[in-house]
C-alpha cells in the first residue's frame, strides 16, 4: 500500500485535498501530505484512465458523472453491499486495503456514477480490451444505495449502453449476468444481447474477460456494436 | 374480452391480485411488482396485445394508470 501511495502520489494527494467533513486543527491532512511528499519527491506517477464520455442528454434530475479518485470509498462501500455481492463474480467483501491497492495499481475501468436528484443510485463501468486480436468492451454495474429501484436502474443501464455503443463501434460488447438475476437476464434480449454458448469461439474470450465467473452461476452474453 | 378486461387480467395473473386492487396500483407498492415482476408484466402485456414496448415506455410504466396511457399510444383503446 505504501508503495502504491508513493507511485500514485499525485492521485492520492488530490484525494486528501478534499475538505474533511470535520476539521480538528485543519492541518492534519496537510501534515500527512507533506510527509509523503518529502519521501517521494521526483517519482513519476500514472493517472487514472481519463473518461471519454461524449455527453448525453438525461432526464431532469438525473446526472451521469465520471468517477474520479474522490469516489474511492463510496465505490468500495457500494461494491461491498450484500445486494451487490450476490450478483457479482467476486462475491467476497473487499477490505479497504485490498480495494485501495486495486484502485491505485490495477484499476483500468472507466467508471461513472449515476445520480438522481443529487443522490448516488448506481455505479457503472466499462473497460475496453483486445484479446487474441478481437476488440472487446466489458462492463458491469452495481447499485450505490438501496434507494435505487429497478426503473431507475433500467434507465441508467440503457443510457449507459447507448454511451458504450457510441464509443466502441466495431467492438464486441461482452457481459456476464448471474443466473438468479431474472431482471437483467430478461433485459438482455431487449438490448440485443445474445447468450454465448460454451461451444462458441467467443466463449473462451468471454471467459478470459471474466475469469471469476462460471457457467454454473452466470450466463455470458455478447453483442457486436455496429 | 375487452381490452380493459385483458389488461386487468394480465395484472391479476402476473401479480396474483384481485381486480379491486388495480386502480391505484403502482410499481413497488406490492411485493410482486418488483424488478422481476416488472419485466414479467411487460412481457405478458406484449404477448397479450401483440405489441413491442420500447425501453422508454418500460421505464415510464410506473403504475396501472400510466400503463393504460402507454398502451393507448399503441392503438390499444380502452
Amino acid at each position: 500500500m505504501v508503495r502504491e501511495i508513493i507511485l500514485q502520489y499525485k492521485r492520492v494527494e488530490k484525494i486528501y485535498q478534499k475538505k474533511p467533513l470535520v476539521e480538528i486543527d485543519g492541518k492534519g491532512v496537510e501534515r500527512v501530505v507533506n510527509a509523503v511528499k518529502s519521501v517521494i519527491c521526483g517519482i513519476g506517477v500514472d493517472l487514472m484512465p481519463e473518461s471519454n464520455y461524449v455527453g448525453d442528454s438525461l432526464r431532469t434530475g438525473y446526472e451521469l458523472i465520471p468517477v474520479d479518485d474522490l469516489y474511492i470509498n463510496k465505490y468500495l462501500s457500494a461494491r461491498n453491499m450484500k445486494s451487490n455481492l450476490t450478483q457479482m463474480t467476486e462475491t467476497t467483501q473487499l477490505s479497504r486495503l485490498e480495494h485501495y491497492i486495486w484502485w491505485l495499481q490495477k484499476n483500468k475501468r472507466v467508471s461513472y456514477v449515476f445520480k438522481k436528484e443529487g443522490r448516488e443510485l448506481l455505479f457503472a463501468w466499462y473497460q475496453p480490451k483486445q484479446i487474441r486480436g478481437v476488440n472487446i468492451v466489458v462492463d458491469g454495474w452495481f447499485i450505490a444505495s438501496n434507494n435505487c429501484n429497478a426503473l431507475d436502474a433500467l434507465y441508467a443501464i440503457t443510457k449507459y449502453y447507448s454511451i458504450i455503443d457510441r464509443l466502441f463501434s466495431g467492438y464486441y460488447f461482452i457481459i456476464v449476468i448471474h443466473r438468479d438475476n431474472d431482471f437483467m437476464n430478461r433485459l438482455t434480449s431487449r438490448t440485443n444481447f445474445s447468450e454465448i454458448d460454451e461451444k462458441d469461439n467467443m466463449f473462451s474470450i468471454a471467459d478470459e474477460c471474466f475469469p471469476s465467473a462460471n457457467t454454473i452461476n452466470f450466463r455470458y452474453y455478447q453483442r457486436y456494436i455496429e | 374480452m375487452t381490452n380493459k378486461q385483458k389488461y386487468n387480467h394480465v395484472f391479476m395473473e402476473t401479480f396474483g391480485i384481485s381486480e379491486g386492487d388495480l386502480a391505484e396500483l403502482e410499481y413497488n407498492a406490492i411485493q410482486a411488482w418488483d424488478s422481476v415482476g416488472h419485466m414479467g408484466l411487460m412481457a405478458a402485456l406484449e404477448d397479450t396485445f401483440d405489441i413491442m414496448l420500447d425501453m422508454e415506455e418500460i421505464i415510464d410504466f410506473s403504475s396501472y394508470k400510466v400503463g393504460i396511457e402507454t398502451l393507448e399510444k399503441h392503438n390499444i383503446h380502452f
